[in-house]
């Protein structure tokens, strides 16, 4: 890949966020409220790396992809991507950004069009994305190969394929636009489990052959450990913890992601966490989510490692 | 050893059409002691809960049970008729369905659709179906004057587990749960498997447990069986399965949950496109351990990430 080379020759990280946020209105019958979505996120993403965000439903992580992937706009902030600042792109400046950065959905049967053969999705993606190609069967071929499957899938219809298969003509489909990187909201969930782990195996594939940027969205932490370099948990908004994934999980620091932890399924832990910690923890969570007082804390300097938390209660 | 809650012999389900015969389950056999929790493990298709579905003679065309037997306390539920069946479903055995936090009546308060259960399959006054209305919602942590609430004023949880309560409203000695955390989040999940074990506790009833993860089933199961294309491949009590399963296929559902512990290490899972095909019967390895031979190779696990 000779494209990779010249890209990495931009200086600086691939992402860079500054004080994004976004919130949404909701409005009932009689009156209109603010949800905050996303509150004063900052993150940062070197290019080659995978960071995984997570956290539950409703925690703000997929709003946070889809202002990367201009499917919202935040309400104030900065988005560099590749040096660039995001906002107010027009027209051709769009189209060439959204080849740069691509979105791999969690629904991969509904994000293939079920009425053209997989031929026919991946030539139209090639004819948006890289028109200067001439052999478009060969480079199909190539895709196919690249994310594991046979060129006879070429011939079928999604619904030909399982869920997993058509996972990867999804992202298939996303190497066809040549990004630098690639936003993945939840891939796995509504896969098999025995063919999930394949997909994130491709997925850390990109990475090391294509040098390819990941966002990994997730609500489990396991595979998040697996396949990412760095976490940053994200509670009603915020990014309230944030380091190496290993570290992270074994330093649990802020008391959302000790609450998260300890509610993994783990058959080897002998005790999890009963209702009176878990009461606590919430308690805590609370405290700290109305602090006034909310101050960065560098729990491990090499490994990246900090936390969100309340200045009277870190010594 | 005493007879029982379930036994299910050489279970076989087909779904018929016109031009060709599918096998939902095939010879499935295994039986849950009173006050055991069984699981049954597998992915979408592998006919788990088709086999929940026939125990509680839920299936429809066209579906057909073209052998086997169900039996439950020694009998026969396959040969029940319609009135037999309704004195015995949610009398003697529960099940929680996929999702089941949606089956809520919208329109109708909780306390309401408490009382129709309790007086269809008991009878009772009012007043005595309330009551005991207020000890289950009591049980699974819910403050009962929510019992005066329509389900859209509760959180998935809680209608979760309101699911569960009613389940479990008639002491029934058999419980099946067909995922019955699948759509909820981690911390909410490990509240509802504690308060089913609490349940379980009280009330001492077995469990037909239902699930695709693997960890999660791990947990909370004694035995557990694993599912493949309609057969089961391994049987064995949760402990030994972990350490020591011997059936590829559970080896690659075991493969496929990344710890949370410990290094990193490259799984693989299941290779796209991997078939297991002529499932031979189970063979007792000793211990309660019953595999069916395989002749694929054993999956190595990898090196390090």
């Amino acid at each position: 890949m000779t494209s990779t080379a010249t890209r990495r020759t931009a200086v600086g990280p691939a992402v860079r966020i500054r004080s994004l946020s976004k919130s949404f209105t909701s409005s009932a019958l009689f009156s209109r409220k603010k949800i905050p979505a996303l509150r004063d996120i900052d993150l940062e993403m070197q290019r080659g790396e995978i960071v995984a965000l997570v956290g539950e439903s409703g925690s703000g992580k997929s709003t946070l992809a889809r202002c990367l992937a201009l499917l919202e706009t935040p309400d104030s902030g900065e988005v560099l991507v590749n040096g660039k600042d995001i906002a107010g792109l027009k027209g051709a400046a769009v189209r060439k950004y959204r080849s740069e950065v691509q979105m791999v959905f969690q629904d991969p049967f509904g994000s293939l069009n079920p009425t053209f053969r997989v031929e026919h999705i991946l030539e139209r993606a090639l004819a948006l994305h890289q028109p200067e190609i001439k052999s478009k069967r060969s480079e199909m071929a190539k895709l196919v190969s690249t994310v594991g499957l046979s060129p006879d899938v070429l011939s079928s219809f999604p619904h030909e394929l399982s869920g997993g298969q058509r996972q990867r003509i999804a992202i298939a489909r996303v190497l066809a636009a040549k990004p630098s990187i690639i936003l993945a909201d939840e891939p796995t969930s509504m896969l098999d489990v025995s063919v999930r782990i394949g997909v994130l195996n491709l997925l850390h594939k990109l990475r090391d052959e294509h040098g390819i940027t990941i966002l990994y969205v997730t609500h489990d932490l396991a595979s998040a450990r697996y396949l990412s370099d760095r976490i940053a948990v994200l509670n009603e908004g915020r990014i309230v913890e944030s380091g190496e994934s290993v570290h992270l999980l074994d330093n649990p620091s802020h008391p959302y992601t000790q609450l998260l932890v300890g509610a993994v399924p783990d058959p080897d832990r002998d005790s999890s966490l009963d209702a009176p910690k878990r009461a606590a923890l919430r308690e805590q969570i609370q405290r700290w989510s109305t602090s006034a007082n909310l101050q960065k804390h560098i729990i491990d300097e090499s490994s990246q490692h900090w936390v969100l938390a309340d200045e009277s209660e870190m010594t | 050893m005493s007879v029982p809650v379930l036994e299910v012999q050489d279970l076989t389900v087909e779904y018929v059409s016109d031009e060709r015969a599918v096998r939902g389950a095939d010879r499935v056999s295994f039986t849950i002691h009173s006050g055991e929790i069984f699981g049954l493990a597998g992915e979408s298709g592998c006919g788990k809960s088709t086999i929940a579905n026939s125990i509680m003679r839920l299936l429809k065309d066209p579906a057909r049970i073209s052998n086997g037997k169900v039996l439950f306390d020694g009998t026969d539920v396959l040969g029940m008729d319609e009135a037999a069946l309704r004195a015995w479903r949610w009398n003697n055995v529960a099940m929680v369905f996929q999702s089941a936090m949606n089956s809520l009546n919208p329109v109708t308060r909780i306390g309401e659709q408490f009382i129709d259960v309790i007086r269809t399959h008991r009878g009772g006054t009012r007043a005595a179906a309330l009551h005991r209305a207020h000890e289950l919602l009591k049980m699974v942590r819910i403050d009962p004057v929510r019992l005066r609430a329509y389900p859209h004023q509760l959180s998935g949880g809680q209608r979760q587990r309101i699911v569960i309560a009613m389940a479990c409203a008639l002491n029934p000695r058999l419980l099946i749960l067909d995922e019955p955390t699948t759509a909820l989040d981690v911390v909410v999940q490990q509240e509802i498997l504690e308060q089913i074990r609490e349940l379980q506790k009280e009330l001492g009833f077995a469990i037909l447990f239902i699930t695709h993860d693997m960890s999660l089933m791990l947990e909370l199961s004694d035995r557990i069986g694993i599912m493949y294309g309609g057969r089961i491949v391994e049987l064995a009590p949760a402990t030994t399965l972990r350490h020591g399963s011997r059936h590829p296929y559970t080896q690659a559902l075991l493969g496929a949950f990344p710890p949370l512990h410990g290094p990193r290490v490259k799984l693989t899972g299941l290779a796209e496109g991997t078939k297991f095909i002529n499932i031979q019967d189970l063979e007792d390895t000793g211990e309660g351990h019953w595999v069916a031979p395989s002749d694929q190779p054993v999956l190595s696990q990898g090196e390090l990430l």
